[in-house]
């Protein structure tokens, strides 16, 4: 299946990839892409993202979706990570309440690039552990 | 070749419980064997006390018959010779028991055998039925520590066993809970196996568990630490071009920083052997040993290689022990006997059953278990001896075969043995030990264990060559003594000498070793880096926008290699990340990664995950 939806994908036959994509669990499908774009290092995967979004403007794991290609497999592009961390802020945005989304933004103050604030990384922190009081990427910011 | 264990008894404690035998010589040594069924009794002017190894025979005495306007004026004499008739109940016992004969010292043939148990006098069985003086081994634990303490600040005469622990070997690299979890295990079984023990490295196993177990709580705890050395112990390390930013500074968790502790401690130790003794010994050679394998687990333990600088430091206590064994048993035999004179059966004992069998032990287990380290790291490929990569594999995997079998039938043994001292005897040990030791210090002494240390090699053969011909020499000295020397170890010095025949003709056939240029010794802490970690497929199969992407300057790798844009450098550390680092992941399948210690710095390793598969993301050095 990965080899259809890679095939489809880097032609540009994005609807026959998103058929591909709904016959398949969403994180099934997310790992899968991502593994595409890891190993291709081909755009067209994030343009494929893109145009999921464009369908479904307010979805927080499409953005999630769109995020992680930009930042765990393209992210030798140019930008990237600020592109990564657009897609998580859109996500927080959408879902306030969901910690996981924070958590992945955590990520990005580890980063050499040092893309987000120590304030922000403390506060989003703080809300993190009040939920969940061991998360690791949340007391690696604040210990 | 025939081995036997020999004890000296005096003539006039002799001649007092034989009454069948009075031997006419006044100036003579006799040398009994508990074990075999003789007695040899050999003119002093023929001894060369030097050649009798105390730990080993347990006792020797060099007795004159005291004359008559001695007797008062030598109290030391006499205090000496009391103590003689105290502590030789356990020779006694022997002949006693009718299992020895004499030797004529002028043919050396026997004059008599002792078939039935001799009539001894009722004063000597008095002295038969006291039961063993309380020596230092029943003394507390407390006492005992001062008296090594003492011992150490005075003398490195030793009258505490350098008893050493049994380790078992390991090949986990795991930094993780688990990991530790598994040492932590592993020294409490050690510790919980060995015999009561006071030597110095026993505590400091003590003390590296308690460190273990601190570390445990929380692996990402690291400290600074700087370490302060006298200047005597400076002037040294300079001497030995070592890099001293290595010795003085640690950064790590407690147990990188007992282990700092502990190199630096067994080379001040050595160091205050060399300062009594003097420059001149064959211990010097050693002692270079010791340093320059010290830095090396220091370079290790930087790098959080704890099994590795672990087994090295193992290794420093054995070699230590053995030169502390070197100086006084062949150098300083006066002194020994002194202490043995004091306890005889204890020390007899002890001599016997702890400070042979167990440094042996020891150091072939050390030894087996760096060596199997090292092999697992694939050290091998960087071996080098005499610049034929072929004959170092050979000889590195025909050592390693000797060491690990010896120390296997040893292990059984001593397994089989138990704490019965009894069994010891019927069973021999010192003949076992005699047999399995050589493969041990034949291997260190030509330089053949050494050899596998890589960048070390030539120096350490050199000087393990020097040590030996040193030894060589003192035998060819004594040649015409009829008597068997053996070294600390309980190796016939006669083996020495063949293997170290053997060597160096090997040597001239070779054509002699080749030096490795000084700038890659010292450069050793980064070589460490670079040369032990293989690179793992998922990180060899990057491409080149990805490994661009890794070597940019911002992720600091000149932090830890010599040139940051050299792949193939980087590519081990994210390697060795990968294999030993503690895992993190976000709850969402986003981020996967892993981070680990390398030498002062946290490096982190992002990768992706599909299936199985792992792919690399990412990899920096932290520097927040």
């Amino acid at each position: 299946m990965i080899d259809e939806l890679q095939k489809n994908l880097l032609n540009g036959d994005f609807e026959i990839a998103e058929k591909i994509f709904q016959r398949i669990s969403f994180d099934d499908a997310r790992s899968m892409i991502t593994k595409i774009a890891g190993d291709t290092g081909n755009i067209l995967t994030y343009t494929f993202a893109v145009s999921l979004l464009l369908k479904e403007r307010k979805s927080a794991k499409l953005h999630l979706f769109a995020s992680q290609i930009l930042s765990t497999a393209l992210e030798h592009l140019e930008g990237a990570y600020i592109g990564g961390l657009y897609h998580i802020r859109k996500c927080i945005e959408l879902d306030p309440n969901n910690i996981d989304y924070k958590e992945v933004l955590l990520t990005f103050y580890a980063l050499p690039d040092q893309l987000i604030s120590k304030d922000e990384a403390t506060k989003i922190a703080l809300e993190v552990l009040a939920v969940d009081p061991d998360n690791y990427w949340a007391l690696r910011v604040i210990t | 070749m025939m081995y036997r264990s020999q004890y000296v008894i005096s003539l006039s404690f002799y001649c007092l419980f034989l009454v069948t035998a009075q031997p006419t010589f006044s100036d003579s040594i006799f040398v009994a064997n508990p074990y075999k069924e003789n007695v040899h009794c050999v003119p002093s002017h023929l001894i060369n006390v030097r050649m009798y190894e105390p730990r080993l025979m347990g006792v020797v005495y060099n007795v004159r018959q005291p004359q008559k306007n001695e007797t008062k004026k030598d109290k030391d004499s006499q205090q000496q010779q009391n103590l003689f008739f105290k502590g030789f109940s356990w020779v006694a016992e022997h002949i006693a028991d009718g299992i020895g004969y004499f030797i004529d010292d002028d043919n050396n043939q026997p004059v008599q055998k002792l078939q039935q148990k001799p009539r001894a006098s009722p004063s000597i069985k008095k002295k038969l039925k006291q039961k063993p003086q309380q020596a230092q081994f029943s003394d507390s634990k407390k006492e005992v520590s001062q008296k090594i303490t003492q011992r150490e600040s005075k003398s490195c005469t030793t009258k505490y066993p350098l008893v050493l622990s049994l380790s078992k070997p390991t090949s986990s690299n795991q930094k993780s809970v688990k990991y530790y979890q598994a040492v932590i295990e592993e020294y409490e079984h050690e510790l919980g196996c060995e015999q009561e023990s006071y030597s110095d490295e026993h505590v400091y196993k003590k003390a590296r568990l308690h460190a273990l177990h601190e570390t445990l709580k929380d692996p990402h705890i690291v400290h600074e630490k700087l370490y302060e050395f006298s200047e005597g112990i400076e002037t040294v390390l300079h001497k030995h071009e070592v890099i001293m930013d290595d010795w003085h500074y640690c950064y790590g968790t407690p147990i990188q920083q007992h282990i700092h502790q502990e190199f630096i401690t067994v080379t001040e130790q050595i160091l205050a052997i060399k300062t009594q003794r003097g420059q001149e010994t064959p211990h010097k050679s050693l002692t270079d040993t010791i340093i320059n394998f010290a830095d090396l687990g220091i370079a290790y333990n930087h790098v959080n290689h704890i099994v590795q600088s672990c087994s090295i430091l193992d290794f420093c206590w054995g070699l230590k022990d053995s030169c502390c064994g070197l100086v006084e048993g062949l150098w300083d035999v006066g002194c020994a006997l002194r202490e043995a004179a004091n306890h005889p059966i204890e020390s007899g004992k002890a001599f016997l059953w702890r400070n042979i069998v167990h440094p042996a032990t020891h150091l072939g287990h050390a030894l087996s278990k760096a060596m199997r380290a090292l092999d697992d790291l694939g050290y091998i490929q960087f071996l080098k001896f005499i610049g034929k990569k072929e004959l170092a594999e050979q000889k590195y995997h025909d050592f390693l075969q000797r060491v690990i079998a010896f120390d296997d039938r040893l292990q059984a043994k001593l397994k089989m043995l138990g704490d019965d001292w009894q069994a010891a005897k019927v069973l021999g040990i010192r003949n076992l030990v005699r047999h399995a030791t050589p493969n041990v210090l034949e291997g260190y002494v030509t330089g053949k264990a050494l050899t596998v240390f890589c960048k070390l090699s030539n120096i350490a053969r050199v000087q393990a060559l020097s040590a030996t011909k040193k030894i060589v020499d003192k035998v060819h000295k004594l040649s015409s003594v009829e008597v068997i020397a053996v070294t600390v170890e309980g190796i016939e010095l006669p083996i020495v000498a063949e293997s170290m025949q053997f060597l160096i003709e090997t040597e001239k056939k070779i054509g002699g070793a080749s030096q490795l240029p000084l700038s890659e010794l010292q450069r050793k802490f980064k070589i460490v880096i670079e040369g032990i970690e293989e690179i793992l497929p998922e990180v060899a199969k990057a491409n080149r926008d990805k490994i661009l992407h890794v070597l940019q300057s911002k992720h600091v790798w000149d932090r830890l290699v010599h040139d940051p844009k050299d792949w193939d450098a980087v590519a081990r550390i994210i390697s060795k990340v990968l294999r030993e680092g503690i895992q993190n992941a976000t709850k969402t399948p986003f981020i996967f990664e892993k981070v680990a210690i390398i030498g002062p710095h946290t490096v982190t390793v992002r990768f992706r995950k599909y299936l199985n598969e792992v792919s690399l993301s990412n990899a920096w050095i932290n520097f927040i």
